[in-house]
């Protein structure tokens, strides 16, 4: 079988910006090399790295030596150790010393080979995982040959794609929106990857303004709103990219006429990817990249591809307005997303009402409600025995920090109904009360 | 755990940004992790809420490039000594 090149690029051009220093194509291509040759022997490896250089470099490093990267969801140390537990023959690298870890360096100015290391299409290169609603981690495994896919889907879609810009990106790359954005797209498209501090708006404001170049933003709403709000706006962008969560339309409005700069929404499912893209500023509907087969079944879309091992049924609900054109409605199940980060309600629930003193109590989303744009959960709680600061202890231990609810509120009883249903208008009631008080 | 006025100022801020109603600023302990399980169970979005509220608040910007962020954001006392350091002369935000 035909190998497939992991970076093919031109060796001389530029890709990424470390500090002062611009890394080329050649020389990632031999730290590339000088990291997997650094590897032990292996299946798995889980990459721990928190510099973005460096992690791209081991996550490449990995594909090259046959190795599949584990990508959890969840990064907290017991998570990972048991992730390692579950997956024969894994490995933990990281540039810093963790448990159980294998600890790579790397120094400036490797004399390796600057030809792109090669692998095998069919390899797994990369399992995803994502939290299913019995809150057991789903895996989801991607070929070789998919991530080189999807990276040539992505770059068609990419605004200016044959012009030297920067990117910088806000979000992790060991999520799936920064993987597939802001470390395959850089191995295809001439574009100069910004390593460095990236996360606070001041951060933002200096990567940009360090490489010089018309950028990329890669960004969620939350970071977006950070940058509105501080009126962190630098003056070199060219296309703002959001995903993970649906901008609300006032921070469209502002990122639009703050920025000067297109804004360019993608939408996406763990099991896949990046799936469609939309201008919200002149057309609210969305469109699914051609590559993908879409159809309906009852209502909701299915998502196929000859290289998926079966279609993907959406989590989200949308209706169609002509081909190649859908408004997303929102979720079609009781999924949430909060921080990127996904998570069955019911399953939050059960947790919530498996907490010791818990006599009722519901976990909700504010905004889904009407009540404030946070996308935060919030909790109400009948737990005659319990402060709140104790309930927030005991979900600490059981649930994603993210996922905490805030505020929690104590209540003498639940509004529910005759069915021991919990109403919408009736929570919304309660909660409106409550504020009020 | 007493606190200073520019720590408990400091605190209110976090409650009001992150929507904490159930904790009065004087219950955060100046020397307690914020950022952990046992604690506030603050994570990296909040932090970056309190950072855009403490330029909002002290004009002092924070950034990932200084290698003491995590310290900075591991307590009430780091956060509140570091943005006082930081602002000192600099007159607040309008």
């Amino acid at each position: 079988m035909n190998t497939i090149p992991l970076v093919p690029r031109q060796a001389q051009e530029a890709f990424a910006r470390r500090g002062d220093q611009v890394i080329t194509v050649g020389e990632f291509c031999a730290d590339v090399q000088a990291v997997a040759d650094q590897l032990p022997p292996c299946r798995h490896l889980v990459n721990l790295c928190q510099d973005r250089y460096l992690f791209t470099a081991t996550f490449f490093a990995a594909i090259s030596r046959g190795q599949t990267n584990l990508l959890p969801a969840k990064r907290d140390p017991a998570d990972i150790i048991s992730l390692a537990d579950r997956y024969p023959q894994t490995i933990i690298v990281s540039e810093q010393n963790v448990d159980r870890g294998h600890r790579i360096t790397l120094e400036p100015g490797q004399q390796g080979t600057q030809s792109s290391p090669e692998a095998d299409p069919g390899r797994i290169a990369a399992i995803a995982f994502t939290s299913g609603s019995t809150g057991e981690p789903q895996a989801h495994p991607k070929s070789w040959q998919m991530l080189d896919t999807w990276r040539r889907i992505h770059l068609a879609h990419l605004p200016d794609s044959s012009r030297p810009q920067g990117v910088v990106a806000t979000v992790p790359s060991w999520h799936m929106y920064g993987l597939e954005w802001a470390m395959l797209l850089p191995t295809l498209a001439p574009v100069t990857l910004f390593c460095g501090a990236d996360f606070y708006p001041q951060d933002v404001m200096q990567a940009v303004a360090g490489l010089g170049l018309p950028t990329l933003l890669i960004t969620t709403p939350v970071h977006l709103r950070a940058l509105v709000k501080s009126s962190s706006v630098p003056d070199n962008i060219n296309t703002v990219m959001s995903a993970t969560a649906p901008l609300a339309n006032d921070l469209v409005q502002q990122t639009e006429s703050l920025f000067q700069a297109d804004l360019l929404e993608i939408y996406g499912c763990s099991e896949i990817g990046s799936l469609a893209y939309r201008y919200p500023r002149s057309n609210e509907h969305w469109h699914f990249f051609d590559a993908f087969e879409i159809s309906s079944d009852q209502g909701e879309l299915v998502v196929d591809h000859p290289l998926l091992l079966q279609p993907v049924m959406l989590a989200d609900a949308f209706s169609r307005h002509g081909k190649n054109s859908y408004q997303l409605l929102g979720r079609a199940t009781d999924l949430i997303k909060v921080a990127g980060k996904r998570e069955s309600l019911a399953h939050l629930n059960n947790i919530l009402l498996s907490i010791p003193g818990i006599e009722d109590g519901v976990i909700y989303q504010p905004d889904h409600l009407g009540l404030g744009k946070s996308e935060r959960l919030a909790a109400l709680a009948v737990a005659p025995d319990l402060d709140a600061g104790r309930i927030r202890r005991e979900l600490a231990q059981r649930v994603q920090t993210a996922f905490i609810p805030r505020p929690i509120q104590l209540v003498d009883k639940l509004p529910r109904d005759s069915t021991s249903k919990l109403k919408h208008h009736a929570l919304r009631a309660l909660v409106r009360g409550l504020a009020e008080t | 755990m007493t606190q200073t006025a520019e720590q408990q100022a400091m605190a209110r801020l976090i409650i009001d940004i992150l929507n904490i109603d159930d904790v009065a600023p004087e219950e955060i302990d100046p020397d307690a992790i914020m950022f952990d399980d046992s604690g506030l169970g603050l994570d990296s979005i909040d932090a970056l809420e309190i950072a855009v509220a403490i330029a909002e608040e002290y004009n002092v910007h924070i950034s990932a490039e200084d290698e003491a962020t995590k310290d900075i954001f591991a307590t009430l006392g780091n956060l509140t000594a570091h943005v006082m350091n930081e602002s000192r002369g600099l007159q607040p935000a309008p």
